[in-house]
């Protein structure tokens, strides 16, 4: 392996999916007011999500996955969104409030270029790394390989006694979605194999994912509180250790290292703005982009049920009583697209993770109650862990509390619901999980501790709270009253 | 002090805190000041290997800097697996069985990585499988791995047999 990359199939795969999410954003769900930015972040993390999706239908219906099939899928429904598109109401722009200062404009402009450096900084890192996380190879990499190899993750290849997927029952639209360079490449090379010496074309998808998360950050910011407020999220959001640089605690998740947590991040909060467009009314398709969104966050982690389940909540304590019909069509509809297109199946294969369904007992859940004050105790020591989270937490939680008032408040009901039920669900899974290994069991004896639940916070804990910090810190950046009120600054719409 | 001053105040200093691991680190060993990472130590990797001098697969000292730049991730064992692979790879032949024993649950499954698209079989737990489990009938090869009692108390090389004449190969 020498350090050079050829970049084309992998820049041709991102343009792809920028061209069908480019179609369906504009075509189907619509977003005036939009800057260049925050169109080029919803194309991007829209066209990741459905080219995962359309992969997984042809998958589902028995039919091999290569470039020609999911190059006739990509464009035939980028061409039913322009299609459909005909029949689209028209909607009033939603301006973005300039920055009225020459000092806020410079800040603005000083942040822009940190969340670019950054976010540049990590695409780079992810072409020249290799993948190097135990997580990445052997549960994200290895269905990729094998899918791009074989053309399916279903049939024979699924129970082959050769192969040995270590979480099977995983969803697995991310690995289908970093498969696309390889289509890609085999489109320009039809001899071209995976080469696990040299994964990094496919690897690389991953970090483009951080780049999506941050442009959609920025545009719900800034069109809802401003350029300033939106490029402070931005800068803050690329700027996080464990998206940007630190692939620590193991198994890490930098968004360099191929692992699906920043994909599940970046697909929860792209929902979560959806979800809030569709409360305060201002497009009547958002119902459905906020729908497909979290079915692209049910299939990319286990971790993203309880994400669908927490928005469901979200909606109904931001909208009121006359909510719950959406929140519970929106939930219905993500349910459907994940059982459809793996949950099913999926229940086909022996579960080697845990089984929490199981655990939902009254035995197991006052079992470990005894654990409640480690687990609670573990949460704050990581939100207040410098090296993974620099202040993120205490700033947000600071922010959030400063801005308080009515302006902001469905959108902060919405977000603070999600982050909290989000968290709640991890810490009901700490209470009732039973999960113990050989190395806690080393570890435990070689320590004196007393529960494997401290080994398996130091494994997981970052990488659940990276689930939600965007979220929190789009709330926070919204919220913060860098400016006072002006009678022209941005409105948010009333529910109806 | 009213509420937007301090709120300015808070994102001052959460941007000052995104800007600190900039700064140059002026020691021999990688300096994780106030837990910042060690971004000058990556940036310094990645532009090696950007440029092809590096290959981080082959220059143990380097993947140790990347690894410490990364935290405590082992790419020095993914390097030892991943020769192993080769080493079957360039012999095996397509459809081989490949039988992995006396190796931790976790490098059985990296080495399965390396070596796809050749099928191997193993007893893949979280305790790993054993030197002494029973040889799978149609195995073509055995790797063997030195995986001692105690949970990871790995030998540092790595064996490869092949059925009916030996042969072993430094990990």
């Amino acid at each position: 392996m020498d350090g050079e990359l050829n970049l084309t199939p992998l820049l041709s795969a991102i343009g792809a999916c920028l061209a069908l999410g480019h179609c369906v954003d504009r075509f189907v769900f619509g977003l005036p007011g939009a800057g260049f930015v925050e169109r080029f972040g919803r194309a991007l993390i829209l066209g990741l999500g459905l080219t995962g999706l359309l992969s997984l239908a042809l998958d589902q219906a028995h039919i091999l996955v290569g470039p020609a099939s999911l190059g006739l899928a990509m464009a035939g429904t980028a061409l039913l969104a322009v299609i459909g598109g005909r029949w689209r109401p028209v909607l009033a722009p939603q301006s973005i409030a300039p920055t009225r200062t020459p000092v806020q404009k410079m800040a603005t402009v000083l942040m822009c270029v940190l969340a670019a450096v950054s976010l540049a900084l990590v695409v780079r890192s992810a072409f020249v790394r290799p993948t190097f996380q135990f997580d990445a190879l052997t549960r994200w990499m290895f269905k990729t390989r094998v899918l791009v190899t074989e053309g399916t993750l279903r049939g024979d290849i699924s129970v082959d006694p050769g192969l040995w997927f270590t979480h099977q029952r995983y969803p697995p639209l991310a690995p289908h979605v970093s498969a696309l360079p390889s289509w890609a490449m085999r489109a320009f090379d039809e001899r071209h194999e995976f080469n696990t010496e040299d994964d990094r074309l496919d690897s690389a998808v991953y970090a483009w994912f951080a780049v999506a998360l941050v442009c959609v950050l920025f545009g719900g910011v800034a069109r809802r509180a401003g350029m300033l407020a939106g490029s402070f999220g931005a800068a803050w959001t690329a700027s996080l250790p464990l998206i940007a640089y630190l692939a620590w605690p193991p198994p890490g998740s930098g968004a360099f290292s191929a692992l699906a947590d920043v994909p599940l991040a970046a697909f929860s909060l792209a929902a979560a703005f959806a979800v809030l467009e569709a409360l305060e009314q201002r497009r009547p398709r958002a119902w459905l982009e906020a729908c497909l969104l979290l079915g692209c966050v049910a299939l990319t982690k286990n971790e993203g049920l309880p994400m669908v389940i927490a928005c469901g909540l979200g909606i109904a304590v931001a909208g009121g009583r006359s909510r719950w019909r959406p929140a519970l069509l929106t939930v219905g509809g993500a349910a459907v697209i994940y059982a459809a297109l793996w949950g099913v199946f999926s229940m086909s294969f022996e579960g080697l993770d845990e089984n929490y369904w199981e655990r939902l007992n009254a035995s197991a859940v006052s079992s470990g109650f005894t654990r409640i004050p480690m687990i609670v105790q573990a949460f704050f020591a990581g939100m207040l862990d410098f090296r993974q989270w620099n202040v993120t937490w205490l700033a947000a939680i600071m922010l959030v509390a400063f801005g308080w008032n009515r302006r902001r408040r469905m959108a902060a009901r919405l977000m603070i619901t999600i982050v909290c039920a989000q968290l709640l669900a991890y810490g009901f899974a700490y209470l009732v999980t039973k999960w113990t290994s050989a190395r806690a069991e080393f570890v435990i004896r070689e320590e004196g501790l007393d529960d494997p639940l401290t080994v398996l916070f130091g494994l997981t804990l970052g990488r659940l709270l990276l689930h939600v910090a965007p979220i929190a810190i789009a709330l926070a950046a919204m919220t913060a009253p860098f400016e006072a009120p002006t009678e022209k600054g941005p409105q948010e719409a009333t529910p109806g | 002090m009213n509420r937007t001053t301090l709120a300015q105040t808070v994102a001052m200093l959460v941007m000052l805190w995104a800007g600190f691991r900039w700064l140059p680190v002026d020691t021999e060993e990688p300096d994780d000041v106030l837990g910042r990472g060690d971004i000058q130590r990556m940036l310094f990797v990645d532009n090696e290997l950007w440029r092809g001098r590096l290959n981080p697969l082959q220059v143990q000292s380097q993947a140790r800097s990347m690894a410490r730049g990364l935290g405590p991730v082992s790419r020095s064992r993914n390097i030892e697996l991943l020769k192993c692979a080769r080493s079957v790879k360039r012999a095996a032949c397509p459809g081989d069985l490949i039988q992995i024993k006396g190796m931790p649950g976790n490098d059985g499954y990296i080495l399965q990585y390396y070596l796809y698209p050749l099928r191997t079989t193993s007893r893949y737990s979280e305790n790993g499988s054993r030197i002494d489990d029973p040889t799978h009938p149609n195995a073509m090869w055995i790797i063997t791995g030195g995986l001692q009692p105690k949970f990871w108390e790995t030998g540092r090389s790595i064996a490869r047999r092949e059925q009916g004449d030996a042969c072993s190969v430094d990990g």
